[in-house]
């Protein structure tokens, strides 16, 4: 019977004791006079968003007869909380240090808390009241506390204008969300610029006269390099002779009139001047291998520079216009 | 003689090919050839698959050349002297000898026709071969000239049961050797089969107009066109690659596929074998009423005045016929003229 009532005495000292750990609120104030404070807070006190960390630096004197106990100072990883609810932020470092003088003993502290709340929009947060105890070692018993006043600060969403969908909060109060148009106004313009390009480039190509990368083959070569020479005898021999090379690589193998049927398959714009090219190997047969007559050498060439223009244009696939060279010929 | 003489000639001569034409239908490729040889006075070698109607083509042409014409069939066991003479017990019963193919029409003799030569044995062809070189022959101690005499001889390249093959030799001795190929167009297939004249071969043959040509001015008319036909400087050139590209292929990046092209020529065109191509190309040029040759007339005859004359390498001989159709074809395309 004695164990149980022993039992029952110690529980109600303990549950007793608790109860004074957990609220010190209920401790009576301390006379001012005992405590000089200064607390440092930083500038800052809006932007603050999950992950930012706020450290106060509090400077307090406790003096004589009175000393601090130590354990009321806040313990790391407490959540803070308001009327119940958790405020989002916790105390995640705490230092201090002390120095004894005549008058009382200083303490140095410092309090780092983290943010682990957002919001959609800006809210005030704030770090609750902390409730320091201090007591008389003469009189233990009557323990007081004093009140480190509490920070406000205001806890903003991570993007610019909320953490939210648009259609799930038309809020009245926010104006139009405007997107950056130069981006894509420029990406226009060089796109715009490009199709005229092109445009040019295409109208260039299928003109009549035109110049065209790739197609710049053989005959435009011997073309260039034989249209500004004097029309002499040896210089048709060679004129006629780089024709026939041309004809020659356009296909590949060696260009006889018996064998016309495989230019016209390699390239059929050359079908369209057939006459023509019956009339270039009549010529080449006369000055190479019969000759039967002499030629008037400065129609030869001209005809000549006209055929090889010809051909330049069947190589790039153009319209060739043949009744200037039929002109020439008659 | 006279460009009139030469241009009447050249009359006749197109006549003739008219007349083989309406005996021997879809030919007109080889009967312009050998109607080239006849005037370019060379030998012609015909070959070709049984029955594409070579005998008869040959045959037309005796007709119309005029002149002796001889015949005899290749065998296993033909002997040389069976071309000369055979002997006989007359009705007298004494033995006699009578003069054989070669010398039965005597120096009239213009058309010897060897049929399926390749069955004869190489005895047979080593005495042709002098007939046809010299145009002479000595027996009974005595020479014999055939100066119009032309071979004609024919082969069949399907069967090699009992053949001989014909030595590069004899080969070479032959002006042209051509192929003859069935026609491909379905109108001349159908008159072969269903119209009844040409079922009978040697009635169709006597269709053709017979002695169109005076046989014994022929040599003096080909001296004639080799010498009125010129050949430019350019075109000598021409010639002279062409020939070079025979021995040397791949110096003028010509390619076969499936043959190492710097194996396969053993031996390229011999001379006379270009001098023959050049003689044909002369006759082409006259046969097309030009005074001088161009590319184009030894492209006419490149193929069948050169191909047989090239010697393989013994691993491609097996596939002869098509590697010489494309490689004459790929000489035609890469060496270029002027």
């Amino acid at each position: 019977m004695h164990r149980y009532l022993l039992t029952i005495f110690f529980l109600c000292l303990l549950g007793n004791g608790i109860g004074a750990f957990e609220d010190p609120k209920k401790f009576r104030d301390i006379d001012p006079k005992y405590i000089d404070l200064n607390i440092i807070d930083p500038e800052q006190k809006v932007g603050f968003t999950v992950g930012d960390t706020i450290t106060r630096q509090i400077n307090i004197t406790i003096k004589k007869p009175f000393y601090l106990v130590e354990e009321s100072l806040p313990i790391v990883g407490y959540e803070k909380r308001y009327r119940g609810q958790l405020l989002g932020m916790s105390l995640v470092e705490s230092n201090h240090t002390k120095k004894a003088t005549k008058e009382g003993t200083t303490y140095d502290i410092s309090l780092t808390y983290q943010i682990f709340t957002n919001n959609v929009v800006a809210k005030p947060a704030f770090i609750t009241a902390d409730y320091y105890r201090v007591v008389n070692p003469a009189d233990p018993d009557n323990v007081f506390k004093y009140r480190i006043p509490a920070l406000t600060v205001a806890v903003s969403p991570i993007a610019v204008f909320g953490d939210i969908k648009v259609e799930d909060d038309m809020s009245g109060y926010r104006g139009p969300f405007f997107i950056d148009s130069t981006v894509i106004l420029q990406k226009m313009r060089y796109a715009i610029t490009a199709l005229v390009l092109s445009l040019v480039v295409l109208l260039y190509i299928y003109s009549k006269y035109s110049w065209v990368p790739k197609l710049n083959k053989w005959f435009s070569h011997t073309y260039r390099k034989f249209k500004k020479i004097p029309a002499s005898q040896a210089n048709i021999e060679l004129f006629i002779k780089a024709l026939h090379a041309s004809f020659d690589k356009t296909i590949n193998q060696t260009l006889f009139m018996d064998n016309k049927h495989f230019l016209y398959q390699q390239n059929p714009s050359f079908r369209k001047i057939d006459s023509e090219i019956d009339e270039f190997f009549t010529l080449s047969r006369d000055v190479f291998f019969e000759q039967k007559k002499a030629h008037d050498l400065s129609k030869t060439y001209a005809w000549l520079k006209l055929f090889s223009l010809h051909c330049r244009m069947c190589e790039r696939k153009l319209i060739v216009d043949t009744s200037d060279l039929k002109k020439l010929s008659s | 003689m006279s460009d009139q003489n030469l241009a009447k000639w050249r009359k006749l001569a197109l006549n003739l090919e008219g007349e083989i034409n309406k005996v021997v239908v879809g030919q007109e490729s080889p009967v312009r050839l050998i109607t080239t040889a006849i005037f370019a006075r060379g030998h012609v070698l015909l070959e070709g698959d049984v029955g594409v109607g070579k005998t008869t083509l040959l045959k037309a042409f005796a007709r119309s050349i005029g002149g002796g014409y001889e015949r005899i069939e290749g065998t296993i066991d033909l002997m040389p002297n069976d071309l000369i003479y055979h002997t006989y017990l007359g009705e007298d019963g004494k033995p006699h000898v009578s003069n054989g193919p070669v010398l039965k029409s005597g120096e009239d003799l213009s058309i010897f026709f060897f049929n399926e030569i390749n069955r004869a044995r190489p005895q047979v062809h080593s005495l042709l071969l002098r007939i046809m070189a010299e145009r002479t022959l000595s027996a009974f101690n005595k020479e014999f000239k055939f100066p119009h005499l032309i071979v004609f001889a024919d082969r069949n390249q399907v069967e090699k049961e009992e053949t001989f093959e014909i030595p590069s030799a004899a080969r070479d001795r032959f002006m042209m050797e051509i192929p003859i190929v069935i026609p491909q167009q379905d109108d001349i297939m159908t008159n072969l089969v269903f119209d009844t004249k040409f079922h009978d071969a040697d009635k169709l043959v006597e269709g053709a107009a017979s002695n169109l040509l005076k046989f014994d001015k022929l040599n003096a008319l080909s001296d004639d066109i080799q010498s009125s036909i010129g050949a430019s400087a350019k075109l000598k050139s021409y010639a002279l690659n062409l020939w070079k590209s025979t021995k040397n292929p791949e110096l003028f990046d010509i390619k076969i596929s499936g043959v190492d092209i710097t194996r396969l020529i053993v031996s390229g065109a011999s001379p006379r074998g270009i001098s023959m191509m050049m003689k044909c190309a002369r006759v082409n040029a006259w046969l097309n009423d030009r005074t001088s040759v161009i590319p184009e007339d030894i492209h006419a005859v490149f193929h069948e005045t050169v191909a047989h004359r090239l010697v393989f390498n013994p691993v491609y001989e097996l596939k002869r016929t098509e590697i010489a159709n494309e490689l004459t074809h790929e000489l035609i395309n890469k060496v270029s003229a002027p």
